[in-house]
């Protein structure tokens, strides 16, 4: 005869504290393991271990932890700088901090915990134009409580949703992987804290993605409803934010650079007619730099191989031989800009627009 | 403040408690209410100070009137105060969140121009209305009286119903705020409420907020939706207002109950439901009581034929679609439900001679349906979801990689139907497949499988607290 199993009834009071003890014990082992593991090397740069390619969570970490000395601060303009190349060219120990599609506030985030670290003597910051020309800037996708000092929100990270559901898991399994010999990927995750963010071996680039690119979103392309006056104050007020968080004396120098867009990009800017704003930024982001001390600033819009688009990925996205170009530059001083250049700034890059339209105004007027 | 919220759980929650139970030991009960009320005024300040003042003036009026409405002689002066009173809930109501469609719709028919206005929409205002408009109609009826003001003060300010319900009728509260035996702490019935609380939040922050990721996806998706993709997001919709707002109930339930008080049941297994008319029944119940009470027996009920009910029935539906929002999407879908619903009652003989399953099953993919029209911002909104159920071409389920997307990690198609289809197959089990999370905490047993299972909920909710969102309700 089978024996049903009476069920062990709790008197309330004693639930409850049971409640209450073993909730608070799995959240405090849980805090142990993420303070063990440390998946966002939060707490400590890891001998040799695998770590996730998420800079979002990364970045934070880094600027804590690693040894440096300068700081590569942007969008995804920046994200395939080679580290050791500026080592060796610019003589400086860089760490990348860049986010894709980095905003205004998430420049701020970001500069600001390299202020308090107090460890970047040089940054290189990209100002990227588009991201320039945003309204209603948010944090929504960036670790805020990864930035503070603030241990309460600690929790967010040793008990958070990141942490637990995606970043932990996703982490040991890789390392459980790596150990058995399987090759994680370097876009997944890396033993490298220099190619974080790194996205330029997964990038395919060609003409034909950008001419192909260029046909498919043609419809799509509108004028802008705002004027040029909107967009000039608006992109202004953005350049004046950036330029004013590295002005500061923890930042011996900052070396601020015009990214080299596709020379297509300037053609959809004309179509949008946001063309004369674009310009009339460029020149002020120019005497606007030429106002700090500490800061130089390179353009890199009219160089020549922004009209080659076997370069690009797509209108802006440029190949990482651009950027070891870029650190080249930064080295001997070409593509520097003074104010003196201030009246002729635009020239070189109007120039080198139109003789690329003319070469290529067949498909470029067709689509 | 949200009841999601670590500022919310550790910290307004817990100082609350110690207080609301430290001063039980006061012999005069009137510390403790004032305590109480302090907190409410507190956590709806916490939203905005215009917010607390918009709630004191409202409430004052509804007082006053209910005063004058117990006190008038004769039939003629108690008409005047209803009729008086009604107008004037109403009518704030009406500027504050219907202003803007009325002049939308009604102006270019006089042909002059709209301009929207930005009208401040006080928190849980849709709530407390009803809730006057009940007290109001109920003292017209003489049912009963108002009693005290700071009795009145905190039925009409209690935290734990005042963003988004339930709707709570004076006599549950009043009653129970005055009765000396809930003062002292009850262990039992804060057991009850912990695990209210927590099977509300497990529902709110593990189910919904991440089922609110493919839905705002799916919705916001500028391409054609093949039927794969464009089941999931309104099957995802479904799932997620059930869980976004009965969850919310759970927790102001089982918060009310930590506290001493016994809130009304807000939902019931409602997507178990044979029929419309049973859903309606059994989602938002206290909604459902008020409309009741406020449109359905004032305009005769059922006691005047067949045509009448039926008409009164469909009236209902509507108001109850325009209670949810101003826009044509909820009238349109509060007219269709009224529509439905009358349809039912007359054919009711002949519905019930189809096999109860194969009822659940209609009535759950007919609530599905109209969900759409409730969560599309325009027609043309929900007029693409529809269309992409019957889009069979091809499977797109590099669609579903679409839907995972949140901004932070992008995941590879496999991984994206499997996220997908595996949150929607875990919303059923726990949809169909469990017992009623009110009724469960009615005769809940204490034994160790249920502490597992709570602790494993809470540190599950715990997790996904770091994860913000609001509660959809709160928005009507």
């Amino acid at each position: 005869m089978k024996v049903q199993k009476e069920k062990k009834i709790m008197s309330e009071k004693k639930f409850l504290l049971s409640f209450f003890a073993l909730s608070l014990a799995v959240l405090l082992v849980m805090s142990l393991v993420v303070f063990w593991y440390d998946p966002y090397v939060y707490y400590r740069m890891p001998e040799d271990r695998l770590i996730i390619n998420n800079y979002r969570f990364i970045n934070p970490g880094i600027a804590k932890n690693a040894e440096y000395d300068a700081a590569v601060v942007g969008s995804s303009m920046t994200q395939n700088f080679d580290m050791p190349l500026m080592r060796e060219e610019l003589g400086v120990d860089p760490v990348k901090l860049s986010v894709g599609g980095m905003s205004v506030e998430g420049m701020r985030l970001t500069v600001d915990l390299l202020k308090k670290e107090g460890k970047a003597k040089t940054v290189f910051v990209c100002l990227d134009l588009p991201s320039m020309n945003k309204e209603g800037d948010d944090l929504k996708t960036y670790a805020t409580y990864l930035y503070d000092d603030d241990v309460l929100n600690d929790v967010k990270y040793l008990c958070g949703y990141e942490t637990w559901m995606r970043l932990l898991p996703v982490n040991a399994g890789f390392s459980v992987l790596d150990a058995v010999g399987y090759e994680i990927p370097r876009f997944y995750a890396t033993r490298d804290i220099d190619r974080i963010a790194e996205w330029h071996e997964d990038a395919k680039y060609g003409k034909e993605y950008l001419i192909s690119d260029y046909r498919k979103s043609a419809a799509n392309c509108t004028k802008t409803s705002d004027t040029t006056e909107e967009i000039v104050a608006r992109m202004q007020k953005n350049v004046d934010a950036v330029l004013e968080l590295f002005d500061c004396a923890e930042f011996e120098e900052c070396v601020v650079f015009l990214p080299p867009y596709s020379q297509i990009f300037w053609e959809r800017v004309s179509q949008t007619g946001e063309m004369e704003a674009y310009l009339s930024v460029r020149k002020y982001i120019l005497s606007a730099v030429s106002e700090y001390g500490n800061m130089k600033l390179f353009d890199f819009q009219a160089i020549a191989e922004t009209a080659d688009l076997d370069n690009y990925k797509d209108y802006t996205h440029y190949s990482k031989d651009i950027n070891d170009l870029m650190v080249h530059a930064f080295a001997s001083g070409e593509a520097l800009v003074h104010e003196a250049d201030l009246p002729t700034f635009n020239d070189a890059l109007l120039s080198r627009y139109e003789t690329f339209r003319a070469q290529n105004g067949e498909w470029l007027d067709l689509a | 403040m949200t009841f999601s919220t670590y500022l919310f759980l550790f910290l307004f929650l817990p100082l609350s408690l110690l207080g609301y139970f430290a001063l039980s030991r006061a012999k005069n009960p009137v510390w403790q209410r004032l305590f109480l009320l302090a907190a409410s005024l507190v956590f709806i300040g916490y939203a905005g100070v215009l917010h607390l003042v918009w709630l004191l003036a409202s409430g004052t009026l509804a007082y006053l009137f209910a005063l004058w409405l117990g006190k008038a002689q004769t039939k003629a002066q108690r008409k005047t105060a209803l009729v008086l009173g009604v107008v004037i809930q109403v009518g704030l109501l009406a500027y504050c969140k219907y202003y803007n469609f009325f002049a939308e719709n009604l102006l270019p028919l006089f042909g002059k121009d709209f301009t929207a206005v930005n009208i401040f929409l006080p928190l849980g205002i849709s709530f407390f209305t009803f809730q006057q408009l009940m007290l109001l109609v109920n003292v017209y009826q003489e049912k009963y009286r108002v009693g005290s003001p700071l009795t009145y003060a905190l039925f009409l300010a209690f935290f734990p119903y005042r963003s988004s319900g339930p709707i709570v009728d004076w006599s549950v509260m009043s009653e129970q705020i005055e009765d000396p035996s809930r003062r002292r702490f009850d262990t039992a019935r804060f057991t009850r409420g912990l695990y209210l609380l927590v099977v509300g939040l497990a529902k709110k922050l593990v189910l919904a907020d991440t089922l609110a990721i493919f839905v705002n996806n799916g919705f916001a998706y500028e391409g054609a939706l093949r039927a794969p993709a464009a089941w999931a997001v309104m099957l995802s919709y479904t799932f997620q207002l059930y869980f976004d707002f009965s969850g919310y109930s759970d927790m102001a339930l089982g918060i009310a109950q930590m506290f001493g008080f016994d809130l009304p049941q807000n939902f019931d297994s409602p997507y178990k439901s044979e029929s419309c008319t049973v859903f309606w029944r059994r989602w938002h119940m206290t909604l459902g009581r008020a409309l009741t009470t406020c449109v359905y027996i004032p305009l005769g009920g059922n006691r005047r034929g067949l045509p009448r009910t039926c008409l009164n029935i469909f009236l209902v539906m509507a108001v109850s679609g325009l209670w949810h929002g101003a826009s044509w999407t909820f009238v349109l879908w509060g007219v269709i439900y009224g529509a439905i619903q009358v349809f039912e009652r007359i054919s009711m003989p002949l519905l019930e001679k189809i096999p109860k399953t194969l009822r659940v099953i209609g009535t759950f993919l007919t609530v599905n349906l109209l969900w759409v029209l409730f969560r599309a911002p325009t027609l043309e909104g929900a007029a693409k979801i529809y269309g992409g159920l019957f889009r069979f071409s091809s499977l797109g389920l590099s669609q579903f990689s679409v839907l995972a997307e949140d901004g932070i990690i992008g995941l590879p198609t496999p991984l994206a139907v499997a996220f997908v289809l595996g949150m929607l197959a875990v919303s059923f089990v726990a949809v169909f497949c469990f017992e009623n999370a009110y009724r469960k905490a009615q005769s809940l047993v204490l034994d160790k499988k249920t502490l597992c299972w709570l602790v494993f909920l809470f540190v599950l909710s715990f997790v996904h607290l770091s994860r913000l969102s609001t509660f959809i309700y709160v928005n009507f």
